[in-house]
């Protein structure tokens, strides 16, 4: 509609319900119960047709509603069943349920292990990747679980944290030459203090 | 507390900005904009007195509640309306039918559905564990935005652009982390469910209450935007705010209710705010603005809607003033002609929006109306000789288009064939043009992206993955095209008198 037609009244009449006009001049007649009926089974059918559940035969199978019908009957209710099953996990176990018990157990552990204010070394990528940790080697990943704790990598020499590191998480063996005394009896997981 | 607050400054601002706003629409756009506005106070904190913490956001927020508040009162008392003096009509059910009632019923299932999945599963998107969320722990503890996540060059660059997102989300999750929560993810589920009501309650403004429930139902049930409804990503927040910007300033164009005009601007000015990319809706309502003001010899409305890209340069220019960054952009910043690439995008694009997985029918009912909508507007008047005209040019734009294929000719054909119906017949012809504005420039930036290492179009790449969700802000607009146009809003009305079951109120227009 163009700005210099705006008094004219939009065109169809009838789109609106006319000033002074009610819409209906009764209360419910048997017609509009008998449309809201058949509306209302309408809406159910439209419901119904959306999210009728498909049982795929192959990965690439797609229907019509597939989209609709993931969400419902499989996102949503697999969801439902999880949160009726565990109702009272803590975040952390919640996290260890979404992604198994992986890099966020040991990531957990040095939380827990590490003061607020501590500065951890974690072993270098090479190490990392040997031992089939993926996501400790980003640096963004492993600050968000730690956070406030700063972290370093175990080569990353020329950062100002590497000599101010309090802490190294040992995994495999690695770092365990950086404890200041001798570790008595070694774990393939450790956090251990770095200053004496 | 400090939700409750945020809430009440939503409902005060929206309601000392004008009195055109119905009670229930105000509280249904009450906590979206609540929570933009108190990220703005949090920004202005940090640039002031350097300190975001709970306690200066909770006394701003409730001062302003005050302000706004007894602003109201004041422009009532002007109106001799004051909430005490009013009269009270017996409340309207003429809108409550058994058809709204399953449908509004499947809705308020999902919703509660997505909602307990939304709280109960801490953060774990990839890019808000590497982003935003990571900053908000940052602003939450050290209480600046620069502080030691967005100051170190390691994580800014380890990060890559989320962490550089406009920090509406950011402040928003912070608000949670300063309020002792263990995760953000409410804030989620106050932008979905209040969106819910919103979209109704706009949608109620052009069409009867079965017309606007089914398209509510119909916007929410897009699987991917769904599915987002749980996680704590920017791209819904963002489509929500453009939805109420684009909604809000067809209802402003059409019946001049000032409100209408100030909500857009706010809602655009946030959903930019959160992301940069909403400044191409801005971009679109621009060119309305320019076109009615070139037509009217009036330039107020499209300076002060001009203004709404500020927060687009405050972001950058805060950015490049404090934050460390390698990055190149992933723009090639000189023109170029690639009809390969553009063949590439396009087609990528159509996979995308074609796909039932992800969004269901959602563009299939969109294009369907599009032309269908066409169809009515040059059919009912089909003895005009421009609407012969316009048939004529459907036909050679249908000609085209099996010969040569979707490519930017016939695509951008199709958006003035339809344009053009929509104008020569006095439909909603501004709504088409925003939409089409804002998707067609959101579409070619992704042709102006790099491709060197071949993430534009791989799996999980640019347009898998971004391009994606950037269409989060189209899907809603492009049903809520349909819906609106005048044949279409005009049978539902049709629909709706038949469905009455309880008569208005006498008086009630």
């Amino acid at each position: 509609m163009k700005p210099a037609d705006k008094p004219k009244k939009p065109a169809p009449a009838g789109a609106r319900p006319r000033p002074g006009k009610p819409a209906t001049s009764g209360g419910p007649g048997f017609k509009a119960i008998l449309f809201n009926l058949a509306g209302a089974a309408a809406a159910g059918l439209l419901i119904m047709f959306l999210f009728q559940h498909h049982e795929p035969t192959g990965p690439a199978d797609t229907y019509i509603n597939s989209g609709y019908d993931w969400l419902l009957n499989t996102m949503l209710e697999g969801n439902l069943k999880t949160i009726e099953q565990f109702p009272d996990k803590t975040i952390q176990e919640r996290y260890v349920l979404k992604w198994g018990p992986g890099e966020i157990l040991y990531i957990d552990s040095v939380r827990k292990l590490t003061p607020e204010t501590a500065i951890v070394m974690i072993p270098p990528h090479t190490v990392l990747s040997q031992v089939g940790f993926k996501s400790c080697g980003d640096l963004p990943w492993v600050t968000y679980f730690l956070y406030p704790r700063q972290v370093v990598y175990g080569d990353s020499v020329n950062s100002p944290l590497y000599a101010k590191a309090d802490y190294v998480m040992s995994v495999n063996g690695w770092g365990l030459d950086k404890s200041p005394t001798p570790v008595a009896n070694p774990q393939p997981f450790m956090v251990l203090p770095l200053k004496k | 507390m400090i939700f409750i607050l945020i809430f009440l400054l939503g409902l005060s601002l929206l309601a000392a900005i004008s009195r055109d706003f119905k009670g229930r629409e105000l509280l249904a756009l009450a906590m979206p904009i609540g929570l933009g506005t108190t990220t703005f106070i949090m920004f202005l904190l940090d640039r002031t007195i350097h300190s975001i913490t709970l306690g200066a956001v909770t006394g701003v927020v409730a001062a302003l509640v005050v302000v706004f508040g007894l602003l109201r009162l004041y422009s009532d008392s002007r109106h001799h309306d004051l909430p005490w003096q009013r009269k009270y009509t017996k409340p309207d059910m003429s809108w409550l039918t058994l058809v709204w009632i399953v449908l509004a019923g499947m809705t308020a299932y999902l919703a509660w559905g997505i909602t307990e999945k939304c709280l109960y599963w801490p953060p774990a998107e990839f890019d808000t564990i590497l982003g935003y969320d990571l900053l908000s722990k940052a602003v939450a503890r050290e209480h600046v935005i620069t502080n030691s996540m967005l100051t170190n060059p390691n994580i800014v660059n380890g990060c890559g652009p989320r962490m550089l997102y406009p920090p509406l989300l950011t402040l928003c999750n912070a608000i949670c982390y300063m309020d002792g929560m263990e995760s953000p993810r409410l804030i989620n589920s106050l932008f979905f469910i209040s969106w819910i009501f919103i979209m109704y309650q706009l949608l109620r403004r052009f069409v009867g209450s079965t017309g606007a429930m089914l398209f509510t139902f119909l916007t929410v049930i897009v699987p991917e935007m769904f599915a987002h409804a749980s996680f704590s990503l920017t791209n819904l927040p963002c489509a929500i705010y453009t939805t109420i910007a684009v909604l809000s300033f067809v209802i402003w164009y059409e019946q001049r209710r000032e409100g209408f005009f100030y909500l857009s601007l706010i809602a655009v000015i946030f959903g930019i705010w959160t992301r940069s990319e909403a400044v191409l809706f801005a971009g679109g309502i621009l060119i309305v603005l320019f076109y009615m003001a070139v037509r009217q010899r009036r330039f107020r409305h499209l300076l002060i809607y001009a203004t709404s890209a500020l927060p687009f340069f405050l972001w950058n220019a805060f950015l490049k003033a404090y934050v460390p960054r390698d990055q190149a952009g992933p723009f090639i910043k000189t023109a170029f002609y690639d009809p390969a690439k553009m063949k590439q995008v396009i087609a990528s694009a159509w996979e995308i929006m074609g796909s039932y997985n992800i969004y269901g029918l959602t563009f299939y009912i969109g294009i369907a109306g599009l032309i269908i909508v066409f169809a009515l507007n040059i059919g009912v008047n089909f003895s005009k000789k421009k609407n012969k005209i316009l048939l004529g040019a459907f036909l050679l734009w249908l000609l085209i288009w099996f010969v040569t294929g979707a490519n930017l000719f016939t695509l951008a054909l199709f958006a003035a064939v339809m344009l053009a119906g929509s104008y020569l017949n006095d439909d909603r012809w501004e709504f088409l043009l925003i939409f089409f504005f804002a998707w067609g420039v959101y579409t070619l930036m992704f042709y102006q992206m790099k491709n060197d290492d071949g993430s534009l179009f791989s799996a999980g790449g640019w347009m898998q993955s971004g391009y994606k969700r950037g269409l989060f802000c189209y899907a809603p607009l492009i049903l809520f095209i349909f819906i609106t146009s005048k044949w279409v809003s005009y049978a539902f009305n049709v629909l709706d008198e038949q469905l009455v079951i309880f008569k208005k109120p006498a008086g009630e227009k």
